[in-house]
């Protein structure tokens, strides 16, 4: 991309959990304001992957270099200040709080102007109109798929320089999975670097620049998505030897949100 | 028939050690019962038969306490209600003590029951809290009821038990006591590795994945504080013959306390844990005869090296994971869930709930053939996880019905539905992180299992079939959704998409009539897509009943008969796939675009 040093370079990273190996020695890159997306099977380690660089999963080798600072060691506070965060898989929300104040600690650290919180509050209400319905429900009564919408809406309020989002399409339905897609390309043209896991690999595959495919703990490989579409290292690595060649999906370009 | 060709067995995995033979273990625990017979004078034989009544009571508050999780501060009252009955009973109505610790056995057990009933309502430290109050109770009764227990002078000269009129010699009784720790343990060994151990545990760590199984939790909470409450009244009535004199300051809340620090030394919900913690806490102290007044600072010291270096107890300590059990993964006898699945269909009508003031349900209804797979899809909030949730029996509906063959049963309690044929999978997967695979399998077929607790207490053939049988079944059901070479591994060290697949396991070995899927596809890569969808329409062709609750529209055009499509809780269309999907209303309330005419 370019010859400057990327936003975040991992080098040779091994983690796991008790003894049990997981990452066994990724190197990837994430250049400034990229969007690289992360794909593999499930158990290849996509999520240990990002867990262990926002500091959640201690690695017990390699290095995470942050905007020119190792970060192998910080805590994830210091990784968050640093401008780095992750939406968690999982949906896990503050369930006593109001969907309104979830979305208020989504700004936590940001230092924003009133008129600029407010608009990140307009922006994400106009992509789920249902949380704006519902912003003084508390956020434990939601249904799953609105607690995943919450998860991401508290991700999209921050604007940190790097966010790393774990399966953001997990129980939404179709219309709402493209707008949730949507959203995350305008954040990253907004200046914000992403990084993408997600299981809908097609689609994936069309917003992202850069991927990354992993297999058991192992970059088996890594080039520009559009290379990438429909190659056999996607197919093996990813849908399983001998699946057959998915359907052409249907080009969405992605379509600019309402400011 | 399976959906992946991955089945090879792997070994016990590396690094762990063989247990030792049963035979080794046998001559070694009586190596260690012929101890105290080696000696001359009868305090080391008072204190080793003292010890064996601890271990007793210690043995069954780690059944309650370990396994149940339900925290007891009661259980010294229960000893003591267990020895005054006994003592009574053989010095005012000349009773045998056999027939006396019998009675002992019951009054404790009663007086367990008693207690625990209303205070399992409450959570676990109010649950502590009562129980304490019970033994103070307890104790001031003990005391003040004269008439009866003949308060602080205490009932004095307590005969020996007899056997054919001859007096037990005080190594006699010793045995009698080893004997029922022997058996007391083992009994305890097989409950807790049956499904009553299983239902425990999932009721301490997982009620919902418990009760999704068909485990009553009000059930299993009283039945491991009557197994408990009774081996404390067994404890009691020896307590009282080996001391021969019983005073009510025998039983005070410190006693009680003991137990717990025992059990919590040694190792909580850990087998061996009330044996070594009674030899550590209560043995070695009065071994150390001439140290009786530093007692207290001993323990003070052991129980801070304990609190760091042994945070779940001795017995829980990394060192003994090595002789974790590993049950080799034998070979199945085909798929048992075959065997027993009755077809029936599924009819919801006119379902209505409200929370607060939402409607989440406003007049649902669906219908699914026996033996078909059913999708209900919708947009986000628009009631499908609450429909499962009614049908299961987690959410009492406002209004409206459900009936699976020819029975209704909305006004249910969930375990009881589960029992009736049902099986569910949830959003996020409830395993228990800590059973193993296999173990998380087992659990489903809760309801299925025969045995007694009786049976499998004392190890008879029924008890021994139903734990071979279930341990197969799971095999094979493990093979089925194509983990069979992670069984002997820990739930929670799965990747997600792998509990997904283990939960549906367990769900099916109940061999349910109805299996309800609340997004099975959610973060599955496309393989394992491929995998969920033949997985699924091989449960079909089992006999079962699928709904399954799916964003992803591809899976449910192959693999369901019919589809429900809600919104804010109304049906918003129903029909094939193919009509549904091309419903104008559902393209643009639910896909998002209009009129493309195709899906993804």
């Amino acid at each position: 991309m370019s010859v400057a040093a990327p936003l975040l370079a991992v080098r040779d990273l091994h983690a796991g959990y008790g003894r049990v190996g997981v990452l066994e020695g990724v190197s990837l890159e994430v250049p400034e304001g990229g969007f690289v997306a992360l794909v593999g099977s499930n158990g290849a380690g996509k999520s240990t992957l990002l867990r262990a660089i926002s500091g959640l999963v201690p690695s017990s080798a390699g290095q995470i270099v942050f905007a020119g600072e190792a970060i192998g060691n910080a805590s994830p506070a210091r990784i968050v200040e640093r401008g780095l965060l992750q939406v968690a898989e999982g949906r896990r929300l503050f369930r006593a709080q109001s969907v309104r104040d979830n979305l208020q600690l989504g700004l936590w650290g940001a230092h924003l102007a009133k008129a600029d919180a407010a608009a990140r509050f307009d922006r994400v209400f106009t992509l789920f109109p249902v949380l704006h319905e519902r912003q003084a429900v508390r956020a434990g009564i939601l249904s799953g798929g609105q607690q995943q919408m919450l998860a991401v809406a508290q991700a999209l309020m921050h604007a940190p320089r790097l966010l790393m989002l774990d399966e953001p399409s997990l129980g939404l339905a179709p219309s709402v999975i493209d707008q949730v897609l949507d959203a995350v390309v305008q954040l990253r043209r907004d200046g914000c670097a992403i990084l993408l896991v997600e299981q809908m690999v097609e689609r994936a595959l069309q917003i992202a620049d850069t991927v990354y495919v992993l297999q058991n703990g192992r970059v088996v490989g890594h080039g520009a998505a559009a290379d990438l579409r429909g190659s056999d290292l996607i197919r093996q690595a990813y849908l399983g030897a001998g699946a057959k060649a998915p359907a052409a999906a249907p080009s969405s370009t992605a379509i600019g949100i309402p400011p | 028939m399976t959906p992946s060709s991955v089945s090879i067995l792997a070994g016990p995995a590396a690094g762990s050690s063989r247990l030792p033979g049963p035979l080794v273990i046998a001559a070694a625990v009586a190596a260690a019962i012929s101890v105290p017979l080696w000696f001359r004078g009868d305090f080391i034989l008072f204190v080793a038969t003292q010890a064996g009544v601890m271990m007793l009571v210690a043995i069954g508050l780690n059944f309650l306490t370990g396994y149940a999780g339900q925290v007891s501060l009661g259980h010294g009252a229960l000893v003591g209600l267990g020895s005054y009955a006994t003592a009574l009973l053989m010095v005012d109505a000349h009773w045998s003590f056999w027939a006396a610790a019998l009675a002992g056995m019951a009054v404790s057990t009663v007086a367990g029951l008693v207690m625990a009933l209303p205070a399992l309502r409450l959570s676990t430290w109010y649950f502590a809290l009562v129980t304490l109050t019970f033994a103070q109770v307890v104790t001031d009764l003990l005391v003040e009821w004269r008439g009866l227990t003949r308060g602080f002078s205490g009932i004095v000269g307590i005969p020996a038990p007899t056997i054919g009129g001859r007096p037990l010699t005080p190594t006699e009784v010793y045995l009698a006591v080893a004997a029922c720790v022997v058996l007391a343990f083992f009994a305890i060994r097989n409950l807790t590795r049956s499904r009553y151990g299983r239902g425990m545990v999932a009721a301490r760590d997982n009620p919902l994945a418990a009760t999704a199984s068909g485990v009553s939790l009000l059930r299993i909470k009283l039945f491991a504080f009557a197994v408990s409450a009774a081996l404390a009244g067994l404890a009691g009535a020896f307590y009282a013959v080996q001391k021969t004199v019983l005073t009510p300051e025998d039983f005070s809340a410190d006693f009680s306390i003991f137990f717990l620090l025992i059990i919590v030394v040694g190792g909580l919900g850990r087998l061996w844990g009330p044996v070594v913690g009674t030899l550590i806490f209560f043995l070695l102290p009065e071994l150390l005869g001439p140290l009786q007044s530093w007692r207290l600072l001993i323990y003070g010291v052991i129980l801070l090296v304990l609190m760091v270096f042994a945070p779940h107890g001795l017995m829980g300590m990394a060192f003994w994971q090595r002789w974790r059990p590993r049950p080799p993964l034998a070979a199945d006898a085909g798929l048992p869930a075959a065997r027993l699945i009755r077809r029936s269909s599924l009819r919801v009508h006119d379902l209505h709930k409200h929370f607060g003031g939402v409607a989440a349900l406003a007049g649902c209804a669906l219908t699914a053939e026996a033996a078909t797979t059913h999708a209900l899809v919708g947009p986000n909030g628009s009631g499908k996880t609450t429909t499962l949730n009614v049908i299961s029996g987690f959410i009492r509906s406002d209004r409206g019905s459900v009936t699976i063959g020819d029975t209704e049963v909305s006004k249910l309690a969930p375990h009881a539905v589960a029992r009736l044929g049902v099986g569910r999978t949830f959003q996020t997967p409830k395993l228990l992180n800590d059973m193993t695979v296999l173990d998380n399998v087992r659990l489903g077929g809760f309801v299925s299992e025969r045995a007694t607790a009786l049976e499998i207490a004392l190890g008879l053939p029924r008890g021994r079939a139903d734990h071979r049988e279930s341990s197969a079944a799971a095999m094979a059901l493990l093979r089925f959704v194509g983990l069979a070479e992670r069984a002997n591994d820990l739930a929670g060290d799965l990747p997600h998409g792998q509990q997904r697949l283990v939960e549906i396991a367990r769900a099916m070995a109940g061999g349910p009539s109805l299996l309800l899927l609340d997004e099975p596809a959610a973060g599955l890569s496309m393989d394992e897509l491929d995998r969920l969808g033949a997985l699924i329409e091989a449960i079909v062709a089992l006999g079962t009943t699928v709904l399954v609750v799916e964003h992803h529209l591809e899976l449910i055009a192959r693999i369901s008969r019919s589809v429900t499509v809600l919104d804010r809780g109304k049906v918003l269309a129903a029909g094939t796939p193919d009509e549904v999907f091309s419903h104008p209303e559902v393209e643009r309330a639910y896909m998002g675009r209009e009129g493309s005419g195709t899906f993804r």
